[in-house]
């Protein structure tokens, strides 16, 4: 099997209030097969050998569906391969004698906890702020009980996609969240279930999102091009569609 | 919400759960928590077989300290693994990736009748179309005819893993069998067989770097799922008064062997339906609020895991956490994976104390407890990955049959049996004892490094009789 032998610049900084700064590290022999992840464990091995700290990065699942990983790779999140995540770029897509740049999603609102990883509640508290539908638990209702037209429930599937890794808030200019909040909103709002609760989802997570201090949305579209899942922005339009409309009604009512 | 934290053990007050010590894992805080009740929904112990389809973070520890204050541990053998993954590619693999089972609807699973064009395969020199429709062996179909690539996860997965000893496996470690599709896009077209699997052959060709529209898939059996877990009445509270275990993490529903899609089944049930009735059983007979943190038995606790941080802090060895992970995983896996045997599961036992003795003697984690420290994190896991090793590998050694997600090759069918005679099934099929073995196991936790006490839940079967599975 082909081995590559690499230059890593890192990001590393030991806490949220220390300074960060880049370190060189070699990454010698890695096989392409490997994932990129697994780069980075083959590298933390040696830096264990030498009594040196292992760089720290999130992830978790390591197949593209739980939104942990989060690194920008040579200025890219998640790297220049279009619809991947992390965790799912391979060795391959790198040349022999390459230097990478690994640095953290970076935004005001995603603070760096230590090296890569990144503390990114506050899209734990957007979605506390609408990103839900309420429901009794008790029996099952029959799942014919209320009929979906499947345009419908395709467009809330494709939003639903979203996992929440925060890359389009990394690569955007104005660190807006525009397109996770966007997806999460109009995942709910395509779908019957969501409509009683829909103006108050809205208002509750804009308001939210604002106060995190995410950017505000100036169309760049950066956030499209990196998003993993390749959520579109169309969905942004609904989310202003939406808001417009629940404010004009919360305003009067 | 509190993301980013983990439990590190149970608080017991006068033979109740009554709350948690947990660590903060940005800050490294050590906090404790009382509650009226305790709710474990912490997941399955896959990842105690290091490579698995779970997420890199699941593991045993919440499950295991209940278990270590009391809780019974049930059916721990009962392990599932699914015939559909990726392949091991190298030694430095970190997980293995589930291709959906519903590509068994359509794709065809072979591997060549010999070995000589199976080697060929390993080594380049031919690719699977390379190999003639009468040189291709449809050993599910042959095997197996009215289910053919249906038939359940165990039987298929067993059957991959034979052919492969039998040295017809065609990923370049040998531990490969093909998922074809060719005859599915010659009938139904590529784009339907796009539609319906396209993100998955997305993913394999992101991860194998072939495209599966025109080569077949390769694919092995991964551990997936785990059956057991701790043991819980039908309230979903287990032997400890207050203690409810929720999805994976119990051991309740799925038997010896877990049926497609019944896990996120078992998760909606346990979270939506039954906890918010039954929980009440339990909270009728507790006087709100009654037990708080000021209780010594919370500071007693929490010392003794700040105790247990400070000891894996100070060991300062030489090797890494997930060089013990790796080498347990591959013992518990060559011993106690797809195929069990009473000399493995000894020997298992005999080395898991050593891999113990050497991890609390040698393992090396940098940093600090303050703050967040990824190797502190997993080291305290594989510290109990290593003990839970030892209760899965005596459940193995106990459970003189064949069952579900437990296959013990001295109990298999053989020519000598009359049900293979009488044609009801066929040799190297698994033989359950059910006169003797009809029963949940549930472990109790004794002294370190003493086996657990084995008490037993018969199962009684009133309406279905459990009968010999045929899926000729």
């Amino acid at each position: 099997m082909p081995l590559l032998n690499l230059t890593l610049k890192v990001w590393r900084q030991e806490n949220a209030k220390s300074e960060g700064r880049i370190e060189t590290y070699e990454a010698k022999e890695i096989p392409t097969s490997a994932s990129f992840l697994e780069m980075i464990d083959i590298v933390n091995e040696r830096l264990i050998q030498d009594g040196e700290e292992p760089i720290h990065f999130d992830h978790d699942c390591r197949e593209g569906i739980c939104g942990m990983c989060s690194m920008t790779i040579n200025g890219v999140p998640h790297s220049k391969e279009r619809g991947t995540t992390t965790c799912q770029l391979h060795m391959r897509k790198f040349d022999d004698g390459e230097t990478i740049c690994i640095e953290p999603f970076r935004a005001n609102a995603f603070p760096v906890v230590k090296d890569l990883v990144t503390n990114r509640s506050a899209f734990d508290r957007i979605i506390a702020s609408g990103g839900y539908i309420s429901v009794r638990t008790g029996s099952a209702p029959d799942a014919h009980a209320i009929q979906i037209p499947k345009a419908d429930a395709d467009t809330a599937f494709d939003a639903a996609a979203c996992i929440g890794c925060g890359a389009c808030v990394a690569a955007c200019k104005n660190a807006s969240a525009m397109l996770f909040v966007s997806a999460k909103a109009s995942h709910l709002n395509h779908l019957p279930q969501g409509q009683s609760e829909k103006d108050q989802r809205v208002l509750g997570m804009v308001r939210q999102m604002d106060e995190e201090g995410f950017g505000n949305c100036t169309n760049q579209f950066e956030c499209e091009a990196v998003c993993p899942k390749e959520i579109s922005a169309s969905h942004i339009a609904k989310l202003n569609r939406d808001y417009l409309s629940a404010s004009a009604r919360d305003s009067v009512s | 919400m509190h993301p980013r934290t983990e439990m590190l053990d149970l608080v017991v007050v006068e033979g109740h759960a009554k709350g948690v010590v947990v660590r903060n894992l940005s800050t490294g805080e050590i906090t404790t928590h009382a509650a009226d009740a305790v709710i474990l929904a912490t997941g399955g112990y896959g990842n105690v077989f290091y490579l698995s389809t779970n997420a890199m973070g699941c593991n045993v520890m919440a499950a295991f300290r209940a278990h270590k204050r009391g809780a019974f541990m049930a059916n721990p053998c009962y392990t599932q693994i699914h015939p559909t993954c990726i392949p091991v590619s190298g030694d430095y693999q970190s997980k293995l990736t589930l291709m959906s089972e519903s590509l068994r609807n359509d794709g065809r699973i072979w591997v060549p009748k010999s070995a000589e064009d199976a080697q060929a395969i390993r080594e380049g020199k031919k690719t699977g179309a390379d190999i003639p429709e009468d040189e291709r062996d449809y050993y599910l179909e042959r095997k197996y005819p009215s289910f053919g690539n249906l038939c359940p996860r165990d039987i298929a997965s067993r059957a991959a893993k034979e052919c492969c000893d039998e040295g017809r496996g065609v990923a370049t470690t040998g531990l490969g069998v093909f998922l074809d599709f060719e005859d599915a896009i010659k009938r139904d077209g590529e784009d339907a067989i796009r539609a319906r699997y396209g993100n998955l052959f997305q993913m394999y060709e992101k991860i194998v770097d072939e495209n599966p529209y025109k080569r077949p898939m390769m694919i092995y059996p991964a551990v997936h799922y785990t059956m057991g877990g701790l043991w819980v009445d039908y309230n979903l509270m287990s032997n400890l008064p207050g203690l409810h275990v929720l999805g994976e993490a119990n051991f309740s529903d799925h038997g010896a062997n877990r049926l497609g899609a019944s896990a996120l089944m078992q998760g909606l049930a346990d979270g939506y339906f039954v906890i918010p009735s039954t929980i009440a059983v339990y909270l009728a007979e507790q006087k709100p609020g009654a037990v708080t943190t000021s209780h010594p038995e919370f500071k007693k606790v929490e010392n003794e895991v700040k105790d247990r941080l400070k000891s894996l802090m100070d060991i300062k060895g030489t090797k890494s956490v997930d060089s013990f992970h790796r080498e347990l995983g591959l013992l518990v896996w060559d011993k106690c994976g797809m195929a069990r045997d009473r000399a493995g599961l000894e020997e298992a036992l005999e080395r898991i104390p050593e891999i113990r003795h050497e991890f609390w003697t040698n393992v090396r984690i940098p940093g600090s407890s303050s703050g967040l420290n990824s190797e502190l994190e997993k080291a305290g896991r594989v510290a109990d990955f290593i003990e839970f090793a030892e209760v899965l590998c005596h459940d193995a050694l106990a459970r003189e049959e064949s069952c579900g997600g437990h296959f013990r090759t001295e109990h298999q069918f053989t020519e000598a049996d009359e049900e293979v005679q009488d044609g009801t099934t066929q040799t190297g099929e698994a033989k359950r004892h059910d006169d003797h073995y009809q029963y949940v196991a549930a472990w109790e936790h004794t002294e370190p490094g003493q086996p657990p006490n084995l008490h037993k839940e018969e199962l009684i079967f009133e309406e279905v009789k459990p009968s010999i599975r045929s899926y000729k």
